[in-house]
């Protein structure tokens, strides 16, 4: 899926981070002599400055929602399977650009946090871990996002795939905290097909895969007031991203990944330069 | 097998519930998982019919657990064979209770009495164990159950005569619940006592009385009455009399002050309700019981009461009797009366203030020291005590100031035993005090006061504070006190903080000096020191330092026949002069007199004081309406009368007594509760595995 993509590498948006555009540039007045090419200044009299080889421009941090309510599905696979793949995809697409990618698996507790890495293997164990099974119940959004924080120091850009099923509670507080800290901010909200249409249609006993509570339904009386609720979330959300500048992303599971990613990675082709610039500033700093 | 609450029945009907419920149990067959609820609410679900019956043997345990509780509400229980208390084998015991009370005196009651009591013996001749009390206000023993277990069967008749013609009428009331109540446990002594029989013996109590309304029943109504115990009542044939009462109002203390200053008198005056004759007469008798000729004509309907108002005898000065004519009945148509002499009391105050000033300490003083019906208060204000004080017996209390030349006048005073309170209440000083208490170590400085000192600590305990015990009276937090001496209690003898300010400084102290009690007021009731005396406390607190040394003196009016007078206070030896004429002693230990006799007790101290008291007879006693069984019954008296006789809802309530008592013995509805109970977890576990059962068939 990702090799078609390959191809259409230099209008991605993280071209401008490999070796061969960003290792040499002239000197400026103020810049660290350390990265000074002594060798070239000896060749050619000229001042370049030079990249190390195995630096990496962009960290990305995968945080994966692992929770009970994800394992939803009127498909054939659940929402944790289209999640994982998601993740799995971004990583091995971005690794494959020689970033640095980690992972942070969550449910109502962090459940696995590999540090961002681009070495050899690292992808395999990234993938790994994705495999691993759901062990949490319930979601809480808050604590991945206290903990990425808190382990993050360098700005990175941070991948948040769930489906937000949970109280917004200071959900705003830690993406401006994170925002403050310039890290940048996708976010990929993974819905099954029935969830948002709640196309059921006889009165049955629902049981919440989180809490496993029943609650006797009659789909039909409640559709109207769940849609509702359920869009005022959404726009909760959005609302929240569009204040702080956060990518956000309603994914419905029936959706081609491939697709996804086209339309993920034109959007980010669309809004990159600016924040590329910056990052990749940081970068050669 | 009876029920004593059958209506519980209605209960079961209960057992509806489940079946409906059964029928209408709707399985939610389908399960649908969901990734959260949290946007969703609950819908309520429709219920849906069907005929068939799950769960059969569920729904039978259910039934049944709702069937026993019916059953065992219902109180089932199952009747006995009579007792053979009824038929008077000589397995039972007996107590025979002959009223003595004024009453019988009527007609020819008491002779009838007499006979019934009588011809008991021979009834009761097979029984196992009888006795035979006499009853009035008191419980007299006439034939013990020793007595009737010693003597042989021969001489039991001749013993029962003798000891009934012993038996008096007396001029008391009649105290039936008392001893009912003491016959029942003096039945339920004889039970314990026999250890050989397995079964409690049968005991009846059986009551010889004229049965008038105004028997006294208090103390049946929460009696716990025994089992196997009934009560019968044998009353001589009521009299066909007009009998009226007439008692002495209870007086309050201006009744008693318009008694000596307008010769008028308030009286009871109280017709039967059986009575025929409805006009009545009132009349003076003096002591040698000759009526005074201007009789007071009274009209009162059968079963009324009220009170009249008398004037005093204009031609019989002397009259202390007041006679009621017009009924058949005289034995309670006499009432005595004295007039009541008030107490004397005197009170000095040394080192009075200007009276005249509305703030001092004397201006208050007189308001709180004014005599009243009951006591003389002989109220001296003395100015200057070093020029002299005036001659006169030793005052009752004396309130010193902190003045020139107090001191000796006081420390006489409270050498010779006598109570006073001194008030400090010259500004940093306590030289009064030094000089009564002679220690030259005593020292007073003013007291350091925030705005005010309020009172913070209070000996409760303290007989001075006994009045405020009560949790209503016991706020002295309102009372300011702007200024007061601050001293060193340390050096007073036998000295106790009765009352502290909340800095700690003593208030109010109670000291010793010679034989008296002097109390100490750290500051003083002057407007400039104090809100005591505008305080609710003030009089009751002066009164009672007054009242420590001399206690009230006890009221000589309303006692009645059987009452006791305590004689605390009294100088003892002395002698009883009783209405009858006679005189007996009061000997020096002797702490209380009864009076057995109406009309007018003279009592003469060793110290010459002599005192009247006038002693009535219980105006319960004029009600000779007859008591109706139902009331006996109705307050939980197991009487034994016979169906026939009675009215059919009497017979109903003796009949549901029985019942009561015999379920109470048996208690059936323990066993039921028990079963219900165990049939209980059985179902419970029976639904529980049955729930699974289910269960796994959904996921199946």
């Amino acid at each position: 899926m990702v090799e078609g993509f390959w191809h259409g590498l230099h209008r991605s948006p993280y071209h401008g981070f490999s070796v061969e555009f960003t290792e040499y540039r002239l000197y400026a007045p103020g810049d660290d002599l350390r990265y000074l090419d002594w060798k070239l200044l000896a060749r050619s009299d000229r001042q370049y400055l030079k990249k190390f080889e195995d630096e990496t421009n962009l960290r990305c941090h995968l945080l994966v929602d692992n929770s009970r309510s994800m394992q939803f599905t009127t498909l054939g696979y659940t929402k944790a399977d289209y999640a994982r793949t998601l993740a799995a995809t971004l990583a091995y697409f971005l690794s494959r650009q020689g970033d640095a990618t980690g992972l942070l698996l969550f449910d109502e507790a962090i459940r696995e946090y590999l540090p961002a890495r681009n070495r050899p293997g690292h992808l395999r164990r990234l993938t790994l871990a994705l495999e691993r099974a759901s062990e949490g119940s319930r979601t809480d959004l808050i604590r991945p996002l206290e903990r990425i924080a808190a382990l993050v120091r360098k700005r990175s850009l941070l991948i948040i795939v769930s489906d937000l099923m949970a109280p917004l509670d200071g959900l705003r507080r830690e993406l401006t905290l994170l925002r403050a800290a310039r890290h940048e901010i996708v976010i990929f909200q993974t819905l099954d097909p029935a969830e948002v249409s709640f196309a059921f249609d006889e009165p049955m006993l629902f049981q919440d895969l989180e809490s496993n509570r029943d609650l006797f339904i009659d789909p039909a009386a409640v559709r109207e007031g769940y849609l509702q609720r359920l869009t005022a979330h959404r726009e909760a959300i959005q609302a929240i991203c569009r204040e702080l500048g956060i990518d956000f992303h309603l994914v419905s599971t029936e959706m081609r990944l491939d697709l996804l990613l086209l339309e993920f990675l034109k959007d980010r082709g669309r809004r990159a330069p600016l924040s590329l610039r910056n990052i990749q500033r940081v970068n050669a700093a | 097998m009876s029920f004593l609450a059958p209506w519980f029945w209605l209960g079961a009907a209960a057992i509806a519930l489940p079946v409906i419920f059964h029928l209408v149990r709707q399985r939610i067959r389908k399960r649908q998982l969901f990734s959260s609820l949290m946007f969703l609410k609950p819908t309520p679900p429709k219920v849906k019919r069907r005929t068939r019956l799950e769960h059969l043997l569920l729904l039978a345990l259910r039934c049944l657990i709702l069937m026993l509780l019916a059953a065992a509400f219902a109180r089932p229980f199952f009747k006995r064979p009579p007792d053979a208390a009824d038929s008077g084998e000589s397995g039972e015991i007996v107590a025979v209770l002959i009223d003595t009370s004024a009453s019988m005196q009527r007609g020819a009651l008491w002779n009838e009495a007499m006979e019934i009591a009588g011809k008991l013996a021979t009834e009761l001749r097979s029984a196992r164990q009888v006795s035979l009390l006499g009853f009035d206000r008191q419980i007299t023993t006439l034939v013990s159950f020793d007595d009737w277990a010693r003597a042989d069967a021969s001489q039991r008749q001749s013993l029962w005569r003798e000891r009934l013609s012993t038996a008096k009428v007396t001029p008391t009331g009649t105290h039936l619940g008392k001893a009912l109540v003491s016959a029942a446990e003096l039945i339920e002594d004889a039970r314990s006592r026999e250890q050989a029989s397995a079964d409690t013996r049968p005991g009846r109590i059986i009551v010889v009385s004229d049965a008038q309304e105004g028997s006294h029943l208090e103390g049946l109504a929460g009696f716990n009455w025994p089992a196997r115990l009934a009560v019968e009542m044998r009353s001589p044939k009521p009299v066909a009399t007009s009998n009226a009462g007439l008692h002495p109002v209870a007086r309050d203390e201006t009744a008693a002050l318009t008694f000596n200053t307008t010769n008028e008198v308030r009286v009871f005056v109280s017709n039967a309700s059986d009575a025929s004759k409805e006009l009545l007469r009132l009349a003076w008798r003096d002591p040698a019981g000759r009526a005074s000729a201007d009789a007071q004509q009274v009209y009162l309907p059968a079963g009324q009461s009220r009170v009249v108002r008398l004037q005093a005898a204009t031609n019989a000065p002397a009259a202390n009797r007041i006679q009621l004519l017009g009924d058949d009945e005289p034995f309670d148509n006499e009432i005595h009366l004295v007039p009541e002499q008030p107490e004397q009391l005197s009170v000095t105050v040394l080192g009075a203030d200007d009276e005249s000033q509305s703030g001092s300490l004397t201006f208050f003083l007189r308001r709180v020291f004014q005599s009243t019906a009951r006591q003389q208060i002989q109220f001296l204000a003395v100015t200057n005590p070093a020029a002299g004080v005036p001659p006169g017996a030793a005052p009752d209390f004396m309130v010193a100031t902190d003045a020139e030349g107090v001191a000796p006048v006081l420390k006489q005073h409270l050498d010779a035993g006598g109570t006073a309170l001194l008030v400090l209440n010259r500004e940093g000083s306590a030289e009064t005090l030094r000089q009564i208490v002679g220690s030259g170590s005593l020292t007073a400085t003013e007291g350091q006061t925030r705005q005010y000192a309020l009172l913070g600590r209070i000996e409760f305990g303290h007989p001075l504070f006994a009045p405020f015990l009560d949790m209503r009276f016991s706020d002295f937090s309102r009372i300011h006190f702007w200024k007061y001496r601050k001293i060193d209690v340390t050096a007073l003898p036998e000295m106790k903080v009765l009352a502290a300010f909340d800095s700690g400084d003593p208030a109010i102290i109670e000291t010793r000096v010679g034989r008296g009690t002097l109390f100490v007021l750290t500051s003083s009731w002057r407007q400039a020191d104090s809100q005591l005396a505008l305080s609710s406390k003030f009089v009751p607190l002066l009164y009672s330092m007054l009242e420590l040394n001399r206690p009230p003196r006890p009221s000589t009016q309303d006692r009645i026949v059987g009452d006791a007078l305590a004689l605390a206070g009294f100088a003892r030896p002395g002698i009883l002069a009783l209405p009858d004429g006679t005189s007996s002693n009061i000997v020096e230990s002797a702490t209380e007199i009864t009076f057995a006799l109406p009309g007018i007790h003279r009592l003469k101290f060793a110290d010459g004081k002599e005192l009247a008291v006038a002693v009535n007879l219980d105006p319960a006693e004029s009600r000779t309406g007859p008591l109706k069984e139902e009331e006996l019954i109705r307050i939980g008296v197991p009487m034994n009368v016979d169906p026939k006789n009675v009215s059919r809802t009497l017979a109903a309530r003796l009949e549901q007594q029985k019942d009561s008592e015999t379920e109470s013995q048996q208690k059936n509805w323990r066993w039921l509760l028990a079963i219900a109970a165990g049939i209980f977890l059985l179902e419970s576990w029976l639904a529980g595995r049955a729930g699974r059962a289910d269960a796994a068939t959904e996921q199946s």
